[in-house]
């Protein structure tokens, strides 16, 4: 199967790993490259989750490969080697079907009472 | 970052041309950002070190992630999640092996033991014999760093009476020689030679060469700054500039571009800095500063003390052999002109290389030769393990024979088998080359040229790979012949045939046999080591190193005079220390030769009474020294006829001077020298008398010979650079509660111990600084370390040997082990049915033990004649010992056979457990 060929049904994108997850949500809030990406994982999770250069390009390739970011025009005084990504639509949404996979399960906890109520936002 | 690179090869091609750049750009931006912020917590005093551990840390996540996702991206899985189901591929030959890798790994899971065995024997053959090559590649295979060093050649003269090597040439010699000689287009000699470099009014001792004309024109080297020596500059007057070498320009001057020029305050007076030597530039060894030395008129009288480094280059066309022809007719126009001082004098031409590396080279190719025997046994052990399972998964592989899979198939899983294997032990080898290789730097010889370059770089990654893939070609290629042989079988023969068959047996049972006839030929090699260590460690060094301090100084005012009231006074206030049973001091310390360029041994000419000399340069030689008179207590030298020194034989009182007891055999061999007189110089009143006779002293570590020497009162032969030897006082360990000790004791009483000089040191420090603080301290070192770093080269030669050889005595244990478990197991039908007729235990145990031992005796039999093939190899590195030692050989032969046959005993001892009916009942 041509790697273009990506999945008409979004559920069949899913659950993402939390890699691919990370990378998403980065690109989300603006367009980044590559050492950026990892610095802003580590910063917004206080260091727990550190990527590796080899764990991000392999997952930059793949997601390339199916359509979720392309390569963006380059941020203003970066250095020429480093390539610019951003989230295309097709990423957002998969993105978004991610997050709503993961909150429904979020919710099963709470209704179990594993967690409490109140709502928190995810680290 | 270099492994990185070479991990990135691992990746799909694609992604490399890609990624690749831009994956490293990365990683090298995220490894500054880390080091920066490891400084500033560094600066701010929150962590006091860099970490070690954060930083390996990293590196290794690093190559784990590129191994990690070179699985996945082929795979097509572990990257995005469920979008990766779609990136699968089908079915190819790659894949095919990709599957038997998969069916392999879990395979390997199931059997734990079996794979870590393999995994840890293959990873240690592959990282020592890595760790090794590297070694060898860094000092041996990587070219000198001199021009055309081929034809660089180092003249030194020798005693043709018994062929003696001298330390070097004398001056005058050499100069003759490179005035006559046509197959030399370079001579120059190079004298050691300290200077002291005043700055902001505080003292510095630098390491320094001297030169003559032509030095740097035979090496071939030119400054990498400015400029070497000119003619004029050589010529006596003209002297008065230096050259840098490259570590000290880059620490004591800041790698200032502009020092050509500048004015350096050398002993007093003004020297010119002209330019910066290459980094790598070390010859004769290495040094602070290079300056001229201009051969003059004075070297004419020292022409028999060969104590100047001579360096030549060949004149074009001219081989080394060609020179040597030349130096001898030479040498003999030389002896009959100063029949005397050059009395039997010879030359003698090394090439450079040999010069250099000539005493290294046989270790070092023996111990990776060594370690490469270790490679094999390694390889034979996991064969011989694989052979084993092998037998056993006939039946496996007969079933998917009856499946579909052609013996093609199942050649793959095999070698695949291997090949995984090796790649393991391979990457834990990997691990082990950078500890060896971190181990040899820290254990080895400090005089083996260029260890200290020793790093891990693209040869030596090409050499653990080459080694790995062979290690799994040689694992693997046995099996996998027999996995395809037992296919056929096992597809005619029924399902009962889990038997090895005899044909595996007897490969199985070469392999063990050869892996005990190396680890004995190892064995011997290092038991051969030992003993000459051993032997060695007898000599007697005429002197008691233990609990001596040697501390360096050189004390001059600024017209070069010897500061003796700095030694007097300094000498006393050490003396008071408590702690300190003895203070002496000398110009020249044993063992501290060739140790500090400053400290070689020094010779002088000298006449006898009655005994007139032909011309002014013609004089007996012998080395000298000066000492005080406490020199010979704290160093533990025995007084053997007359008497030592004393505060009385000052400048005033009439010379004297003492010998030791190879000057009597040489000089005196039928007389008694007390009172003789010794004749220095040309003046009537420069003769001295001989008070007294001191033992031998093997000056130049365990191995070496006295030689006549001539000890003279410091007071009367002021020295500027002298040595305290400093002994810490001795107590008697049982007495130890009871008090004070009286003086003498340590000589008298049986058990004693001495204090720790080291402990000494500080105080030591501080008590000469306070006396004079503008002297500098050149040297500070426990006795004992100058003593082993002379036995550091055999340590380590013997240390490494011994280690590989314990290891493949282990190996080969383990390989005994291993057959005979399996062929008990095997065999466990008929031991069975044995037990049932009434067979007993003992006939059972002998019968098995009997093959064993059948298989070990063949082994050590073998491994005798290696040993008598190759230990003459190493008759150089051997010391009193023959490389036929029967006693060594007998010894380590019974060793072997004791080991091995107790490998062998333990699954005998099973085979006479068998349960008859456990047996029976399962058939």
């Amino acid at each position: 199967m041509p790697p273009s060929a990506s999945p008409h049904h979004i559920a069949d994108a899913l659950p993402l790993t939390h890699v691919a997850y990370h990378v998403l949500v980065a690109l989300a809030t603006k367009n980044r490259h590559g050492y950026s990406i990892i610095k802003h994982v580590a910063e917004c999770t206080d260091g727990r989750v550190e990527l590796e250069a080899g764990t991000l390009y392999a997952a930059i390739k793949r997601m390339r490969d199916e359509g979720w970011i392309e390569e963006a025009t380059p941020l203003p005084g970066t250095d020429s080697r480093r390539r610019t990504y951003s989230l295309t639509e097709w990423g957002r949404k998969v993105l978004r079907a991610e997050s709503r996979r993961l909150e429904s399960m979020v919710e099963l906890a709470r209704q179990a009472r594993v967690l409490p109520t109140r709502k928190r936002v995810k680290a | 970052m270099r492994l990185l690179r070479w991990l990135l090869w691992l990746l799909p091609a694609d992604f490399r041309r890609e990624y690749r750049d831009e994956l490293l750009s990365t990683v090298n931006a995220r490894w500054r950002a880390m080091m920066r912020e490891q400084r500033l917590q560094q600066r701010l005093g929150q962590v006091r070190h860099l970490s070690l551990a954060r930083r390996l840390r990293f590196w290794v996540r690093q190559w784990l992630a590129v191994v990690r996702i070179a699985v996945n991206l082929r795979r097509g899985s572990g990257i995005l999640g469920g979008a990766d189901r779609h990136q699968r591929r089908r079915g190819s030959l790659v894949d095919g092996a990709w599957k038997d890798a998969q069916h392999v790994v879990r395979a390997l899971r199931t059997r734990p033991g079996f794979t870590l065995v393999a995994v840890l024997t293959l990873g240690l053959g592959i990282g020592a014999t890595t760790a090794m090559f590297s070694a060898v590649h860094s000092v041996l295979l990587r070219p000198l760093p001199y021009q055309d060093a081929d034809h660089i050649v180092v003249v030194r003269q020798v005693d043709n009476r018994d062929g003696t090597l001298e330390e070097g040439v004398s001056a005058a010699n050499l100069h003759d020689v490179a005035a006559t000689a046509h197959s030399l287009s370079q001579a120059s000699v190079a004298a050691a030679h300290g200077l002291r470099l005043m700055e902001d009014g505080r003292a510095f001792s630098l390491r320094s060469w001297l030169v003559s004309e032509g030095f740097f024109e035979a090496l071939g080297t030119q400054a990498l700054i400015g400029r070497t020596f000119q003619a004029e500059e050589l010529t006596p007057g003209g002297e008065h500039v230096v050259l840098l070498s490259h570590a000290t320009w880059q620490s004591r001057f800041g790698a200032d571009t502009g020092i050509v020029g500048r004015e350096l305050i050398l002993d007093g007076a003004a020297y010119q800095v002209i330019g910066v030597l290459p980094a790598d530039f070390e010859y004769p060894s290495a040094a602070d500063i290079w300056a001229p030395r201009p051969v003059q008129p004075s070297d004419e009288p020292r022409r028999g003390a060969a104590n100047l480094d001579g360096v030549a280059r060949l004149a074009p066309g001219i081989t080394a052999a060609q020179a040597q022809t030349e130096l001898n007719h030479l040498a003999t126009e030389l002896a009959a002109a100063y029949p005397i001082a050059n009395a039997d004098l010879g030359f003698q031409v090394t090439p450079l290389r040999q010069h250099l590396l000539g005493d290294v080279e046989l270790p070092l190719i023996l111990l990776l030769g060594a370690v490469g025997l270790v490679l094999l046994i390694a390889a034979a052990n996991v064969a011989g393990l694989q052979l084993a399972r092998g037998a056993g998964r006939s039946r496996e592989f007969a079933l998917r024979g009856a499946l579909g899979a052609s013996s093609r198939n199942i050649l793959r899983l095999v070698c695949v088998e291997s090949l995984l294997l090796a790649a393991a032990g391979g990457l834990l080898g990997l691990g082990i080359t950078y500890l060896g290789v971190d181990l040899i730097r820290l254990l080895g010889p400090d005089h083996v040229p260029r260890l200290d370059e020793l790093r891990i770089d693209s040869t030596v990654l090409t050499f653990a790979l080459l080694a790995a893939t062979g290690s799994a070609l040689l694992a693997g290629i046995a099996p996998a012949l027999q996995a395809s042989r037992d296919l056929q079988a096992a597809l005619t023969e029924g399902a009962r045939g889990s038997t090895g068959g005899p044909r595996t047996l007897r490969l199985r049972d070469r392999l063990v046999m050869a892996e005990i006839a190396v680890a004995l030929v190892l064995a011997i090699g290092a038991g051969l080591l030992v003993r000459s260590f051993d032997r060695l460690l007898d000599n007697n060094l005429g002197f008691e190193p233990q609990g001596r301090l040697a501390v360096q100084v050189w004390a001059y005012d600024d017209n070069h005079q010897p500061q003796l009231d700095f030694f007097q006074r300094s000498r006393e206030a050490i003396g008071t220390l408590p702690g300190v049973e003895a203070v002496g001091l000398t110009t020249n310390l044993p063992l501290a030769d060739d140790q500090s360029i400053l400290a070689r041994s020094r010779t002088v000419r000298f006449g006898l009474a009655g005994v007139t000399a032909a011309s002014d340069g013609d004089q007996p030689i012998a080395g000298w020294s000066a000492i005080d008179d406490g020199y010979s207590e704290a160093m533990g030298i025995p007084l053997q006829a007359g008497r030592t020194f004393s505060p009385r034989d000052d400048p005033q009182s009439s010379p004297v001077a003492m010998v030791n007891e190879a000057f009597v055999r040489r000089y005196f061999p039928n007389q008694d020298p007390l009172g003789q007189q010794l004749l220095f110089g040309t003046q009537a009143d420069s003769s001295r008398e001989i008070v007294g006779i001191l033992g031998d002293v093997r000056r130049r570590g365990f191995d070496s010979e006295s030689r006549a020497e001539i000890y003279l009162p410091l007071s009367q032969a002021p020295s500027a650079g002298l040595t305290f030897v400093i002994k810490t006082a001795s107590f008697e360990t049982a007495s130890l509660e009871t008090g004070p000790v009286g003086p003498g004791l340590g000589k008298t009483a049986s058990i004693t111990t001495t204090g720790d000089p080291t402990a000494l040191i500080h105080a030591v420090q501080k008590t000469l600084r306070a006396v004079d603080p503008s002297q500098a301290i050149w040297a500070i070192r426990p006795m004992t370390n100058l003593m082993w770093d002379w036995t550091r080269q055999r340590r380590f030669n013997t240390a490494l040997l011994a280690a590989f050889a314990v290891l493949a005595l282990s190996l080969a244990s383990i390989g005994v082990y291993g057959l005979m478990s399996f062929s008990v197991e095997q065999r466990v039908n008929e031991l069975g049915i044995r037990r049932a007729l009434g067979g007993n235990t003992r006939d059972i145990l002998t019968m098995i033990l009997r093959r064993g031992l059948k298989l070990v005796l063949t082994g050590v039999s073998l491994g005798l004649l290696g040993s008598l093939a190759l230990t003459r190899l190493m008759q150089s590195l051997l010391y009193g010992i023959e490389p036929f030692d029967p006693l060594t050989f007998g010894m380590l032969a019974a060793l072997v056979i004791v080991v091995a046959v107790l490998a062998a005993y333990l699954p005998a001892r099973r085979a006479t457990r068998v349960d008859p009916m456990v047996v029976l009942r399962s058939d």
